[in-house]
């Protein structure tokens, strides 16, 4: 399906990319990276695939090792045609973090944008990478990528498909300064623990660095723990590639995240992008950003706050047309809330932030 | 006695030794429709790129008389060690070399052209079951081969542009019969997969269906005893890898490098293999 980014330059340009149907997404818009989807540990997944463009399209989970008929490989799975459906299926078998995308003529397909992440945690829920690795508080993913931009202006005769030649270099579908816009923001504090997830749907290596006041420790790759867990000043991915990392700031700093692109073919170093983080105190960071998050999401009649403040909180629950249908004050210490609302689409906002969480109750 | 009994175990310990030669020749090869210059290292002075690996027990001793067929000097070394020899023009040298871990061991050319060219040969040492399968990885920008092979080219091409991806000689799909590439397995069965890199450049391997297990490197030990399903294979690493398919069906294997699943700027082509597990 086609879409518009804006580049960092202020030029729109055409993707294609992933959208979410659920809920209701008016003109089916697209983005890249397509949105993330999320799974527990032990789930049996089905991702409700609708082909809305003129295009043959597929979805393969990477890493994720669905059979045969759900690998999204069209000489020896199948292709879904325009205005066609497809239900994948797969077992969350693993903790970690994985990459769907279109296996239709991939070289083209990825390079326009059609990727995305899933996120699998473990069976007790988010808060951790493992089981039994320690708690985070707070956690980010950095998908990396690229475009060639001729590719993006001409995806009907992009030239031959071994020249692909990165010249935009993504996080998160933004580059540059985009990246300093403050919804990338990585913000932590002092002797907390935060998670980052990372994975390069890239045609080169892209090796991501922090500042060496934090420690870092290497939990998991492609989903599976990586032996002796350990230490590391930075990490380098490769085409298709997961690392995910526990860090612990150790001094208040204000410095960046680091992504240096390289391209294979002769190791040049071809772009760098960064992203601002902010290991803070707990006393200066702790009204700018909260880190709530909320799980299981979609739920029947409960939900999870993780509050990483040791302090009450107050939350909202209101329904789309902006009516207020439950609050309450949660306790330090308690994250359970009952809200036996009746299936629909909710915002819940936490202590008064500026975030809504969209809730789904089934 | 116990004097005696220490004396047996050394004599066990290098049970093996084995005279071996090898050929060395660059020349034009044609991979489906594509003409490109390789070097090669083979068993038989016939040269073919679908030369298999040299399987030996763990601590054998090979004595290794390669012969130079071309007219011009090629260095090599082995995969983990960082010094070499130097071949004479249509001269020879002997090497001994004991092989002591279960690793694919490879003489790899370090001379500009042979190297470019691809010029190795794989040793595979330990587990006899990883002479079965074997993934030798080779990428070449076609156009400049030929003046890379005559030394008219010195240095590496830049830019360099490689529209030839392959896997023992064959791209995608005229590897299909390749009985040493395409893995037929079933359910349960470990499968150990030899992996050579030839080639000039980094290939990540991606394996849909399955992770896979490192089981040794000898150029990314880093990355050894862990669990993937996308891992990078440095240029003249050799790298062995166990599957144990938990479930039947045709899955691919590919450069997750996009631009290597793909022939002279087509797709699908280049860099892909196949495992297919029955029950």
């Amino acid at each position: 399906m086609n879409g518009v980014v804006t580049l960092d330059n202020g030029n729109d340009v055409q993707f294609w990319g992933f959208g979410d149907n659920t809920p209701p997404n008016p003109g089916n818009k697209v983005f890249v990276p397509g949105p993330v989807l999320r799974f527990t540990q032990g789930d049996s997944a089905i991702v409700h695939f609708q082909n809305n463009s003129p295009e043959m399209h597929t979805i393969h989970f990477h890493g994720l090792d669905a059979n045969q008929a759900n690998d999204g490989v069209p000489h020896t799975s199948l292709e879904i045609g325009p205005n066609l459906t497809y239900d994948y299926k797969f077992k969350c078998t693993h903790a970690g973090t994985f990459i769907y995308h279109c296996h239709v003529l991939t070289p083209l397909h990825v390079a326009m944008g059609m990727y995305g992440l899933v996120i699998i945690d473990p069976s007790t829920g988010p808060g951790t990478l493992h089981t039994n690795t320690p708690v985070y508080q707070q956690e980010y993913a950095f998908l990396s990528s690229e475009f060639d931009l001729d590719w993006n202006n001409n995806p009907i005769s992009p030239g031959p498909f071994n020249l692909f030649e990165a010249n935009y270099f993504m996080l998160n579908g933004k580059s540059g300064a985009q990246l300093h816009d403050g919804d990338q923001d990585i913000v932590s504090n002092v002797g907390e623990k935060f998670a980052l997830r990372l994975a390069n749907i890239g045609y080169g290596k892209t090796t991501f660095s922090w500042p060496n006041s934090i420690d870092a420790q290497l939990i998991l790759s492609d989903g599976r723990p990586v032996p002796t867990m350990p230490n590391v000043s930075e990490v380098s991915l490769y085409p298709g590639e997961r690392y995910d990392l526990l860090l612990n700031g150790n001094i208040v700093i204000d410095s960046f995240l680091t992504a240096t692109y390289y391209d294979l073919r002769n190791m040049n170093l071809i772009g760098t992008n960064t992203v601002p983080l902010k290991i803070g105190d707990v006393a200066i960071t702790e009204n700018a950003h909260k880190g709530f998050r909320i799980w299981p999401n979609p739920t029947a009649d409960f939900f999870n706050v993780v509050n990483p403040l040791a302090l009450p909180i107050e939350y909202h629950m209101i329904n789309l047309e902006g009516k207020e249908l439950q609050h309450g004050i949660l306790a330090p210490g308690k994250n359970k809330i009952d809200c036996a609302l009746g299936s629909g689409i909710y915002l819940v906002n936490i202590d008064q932030s500026s975030d809504f969480h969209k809730l789904i109750i089934k | 006695m116990r004097l005696f009994i220490f004396s047996f175990l050394q004599l066990g310990f290098v049970s093996h030794f084995l005279a071996l030669t090898i050929y060395m020749k660059t020349d034009n090869y044609q991979i489906g429709t594509v003409n490109t210059y390789r070097c090669i290292l083979s068993l038989e002075p016939a040269m073919n790129l679908q030369a298999a690996p040299y399987y030996v027990d763990l601590n054998t001793s090979l004595n290794i008389e390669i012969i130079n067929l071309d007219t011009i000097a090629h260095e090599l070394q082995w995969n983990d060690f960082a010094s070499g020899v130097v071949l004479s023009p249509l001269g020879s040298i002997t090497l001994t070399r004991t092989f002591d871990q279960q690793k694919v061991y490879a003489l790899v050319a370090t001379d500009f052209s042979a190297k470019t060219l691809g010029g190795s040969f794989a040793v595979i040492a330990g587990v006899p079951a990883a002479q079965r399968y074997f993934w030798n990885l080779y990428e070449m920008q076609t156009a400049l081969s030929g003046a890379v092979a005559n030394l008219s080219q010195q240095s590496f091409p830049s830019p360099y542009r490689p529209n030839l991806f392959s896997i023992n000689g064959y791209d995608y799909p005229l590897n299909m019969n390749d009985t040493l590439g395409i893995v037929n397995a079933h359910v349960g069965d470990s499968v150990y997969i030899a992996v050579l890199n030839s080639g000039n450049m980094v290939h990540t391997l991606h394996f849909h269906g399955y992770h896979f297990e490192i089981l040794s490197s000898t150029k990314n030990p880093s990355q050894v005893a862990w669990k993937k399903d996308s891992a990078p294979v440095f240029p003249q690493d050799g790298m062995l890898l166990l599957l144990i398919p938990d479930k039947m069906g045709t899955y691919p294997v590919h450069d997750h490098n996009l631009t290597a699943v793909t022939t002279t700027g087509g797709y699908s082509g280049g860099m892909m293999s196949m495992l297919n597990v029955t029950p």
